[in-house]
């Protein structure tokens, strides 16, 4: 039942990044819910069950993308692991904090991206990190940040309704 | 961490032999023009739950146009009526070049091009990623679409089709980078190819460095690519750089449709020339 319950939010969040995601669009550039979704449960979950949920996202990211290969699968896994040690070894991080780890790897999974598509012959450097890595990286960052605030906020709120 | 790793080294090597498997197959999954066994559940879900986010979407935005948007209503009749007799005007004049038109045609044989059918299609979503330009569309094999039909709308090129399943199709937009069709420029008639850059502009590619080209000229298609007829509209020269001792001039140009408000396309069913045809056959087999 778990399981099932987990697969149709995958697949519920896979729509909703390439639906209702798209009005968000600031100059062609839209937020990547996926990686803010793997990161923070990255954090609060573990690189195991980081990293897994990092590589299903991943994998049906790559299956409805038009990208050459499958670059997501990858690349949502070690952010998802990574976030894992995060959430483990860095004691109460502010969302600030997070926003910042999020444009991070944000950048550094569109370094990716451009290094696969330079192999590919179909990279164009530097308009590709400027016009969409940064701005990526600037757009994950803040709604990261975000997110995690409410969270945090709305978390602490349950908590202090019942002490 | 080191703790950790060495507990956890059998599953994290385990996760990336997974992970690598997947990568190095990816492009031979990726360049078939049908969908694989393993991807048609997961895209065929995801593009149901899609279609039911457009239904609604579609339903609410409908509902804004049709009755709380009525405010510019007489102000865009004003302009409609305007509009509208000019076009009448220019109608009469273009009526009687495209009978001469006609003419020309019957002493010279040509066979007709534009006789071609097309289904009207909506877009359920867009690539979910930044890097790549692509559309799904609500139609698909059971409306007999292909891999390598034309997509259009009024105002011009929009892409082509990549891979297709039964209900619907993946349309690869011309601003992708993976993305090349046969275009010509109307003033000059020089013919080259005009390729996607991964933004919001696109290139025409092999134009001689002695071909008066300037801004503003409109590049149409050529018909040589074998999907899309010739003279529908693909942009407009924005830029234009000749460097010294170059073959070619490098040219920007702005596509005629603007691809981020396209809601509603139209899929040319271009006939297959038979060469082509035995080569898809061939290539899906």
């Amino acid at each position: 039942m778990k399981l099932f319950l987990w697969g149709g939010l995958i697949l519920l969040l896979i729509a909703f990044q390439g639906s209702i995601l798209n009005p968000l669009e600031i100059n062609g550039i839209k937020p990547d819910f996926i990686l803010l979704i793997v990161y923070l449960f990255g954090t609060s979950k573990g690189e195991i069950k980081g990293g897994l949920l990092g590589m299903f996202l991943g994998f049906m990211m790559d299956v409805i993308s038009a990208g050459p290969i499958f670059y997501n699968i990858f690349s949502k896994f070690f952010i998802g692991y990574f976030a894992g040690i995060i959430g483990r070894w860095i004691l109460n991080p502010g969302f600030m904090l997070h926003s910042g780890l999020i444009s991070a790897l944000s950048l550094v999974q569109g370094a990716g991206t451009l290094l696969v598509l330079t192999f590919l012959g179909k990279g164009n450097f530097p308009s590709d990190i400027i016009y969409i890595a940064i701005p990526q990286a600037f757009f994950d960052g803040a709604l990261g940040g975000i997110i995690y605030f409410v969270i945090s906020y709305s978390r602490k709120e349950t908590i202090s309704r019942w002490t | 961490m080191i703790r950790f790793l060495s507990i956890n080294k059998k599953l994290l090597i385990a996760f990336l032999l997974l992970i690598g498997v997947f990568v190095l197959l990816s492009p031979e999954i990726k360049e078939n023009p049908r969908y694989y066994l393993f991807e048609k559940p997961f895209s065929s879900t995801v593009n149901l739950i899609q279609s039911g986010f457009f239904f609604i979407f579609d339903g609410i935005s409908n509902t804004w146009n049709g009755y709380i948007y009525l405010i510019n209503i007489k102000e865009e009749n004003n302009r409609l009526i305007e509009e509208n007799n000019r076009l009448k005007a220019e109608s009469v004049v273009l009526q009687e070049k495209a009978l001469a038109g006609d003419r020309l045609q019957q002493l010279l044989d040509i066979k007709d091009t534009l006789n071609i059918s097309y289904n009207a299609a909506g877009i359920i979503a867009k690539d979910p990623s930044n890097w790549y330009s692509a559309i799904v569309i609500n139609k698909g094999e059971r409306d007999r679409l292909r891999p390598n039909l034309g997509v259009i709308t009024a105002e011009g090129v929009v892409g082509r089709i990549v891979k297709t399943a039964a209900s619907y199709s993946r349309v690869l937009l011309l601003t992708d980078r993976n993305s090349a069709v046969a275009g010509l420029i109307q003033r000059t008639g020089d013919e080259g190819i005009v390729a996607g850059m991964g933004g919001r502009t696109l290139q025409l590619n092999f134009i001689m460095i002695d071909s008066e080209v300037q801004n503003g000229d409109l590049v149409i298609t050529s018909g040589t690519d074998g999907v899309f007829p010739p003279g529908i509209v693909i942009g407009t020269i924005n830029k234009i750089e000749s460097p010294k001792n170059a073959l070619f001039h490098t040219i920007e140009l702005i596509p005629g449709v603007d691809l981020s408000r396209v809601r509603e396309v139209m899929v040319l069913k271009t006939p297959l020339l038979p060469e082509v045809e035995k080569l898809l056959k061939e290539e899906i087999e």
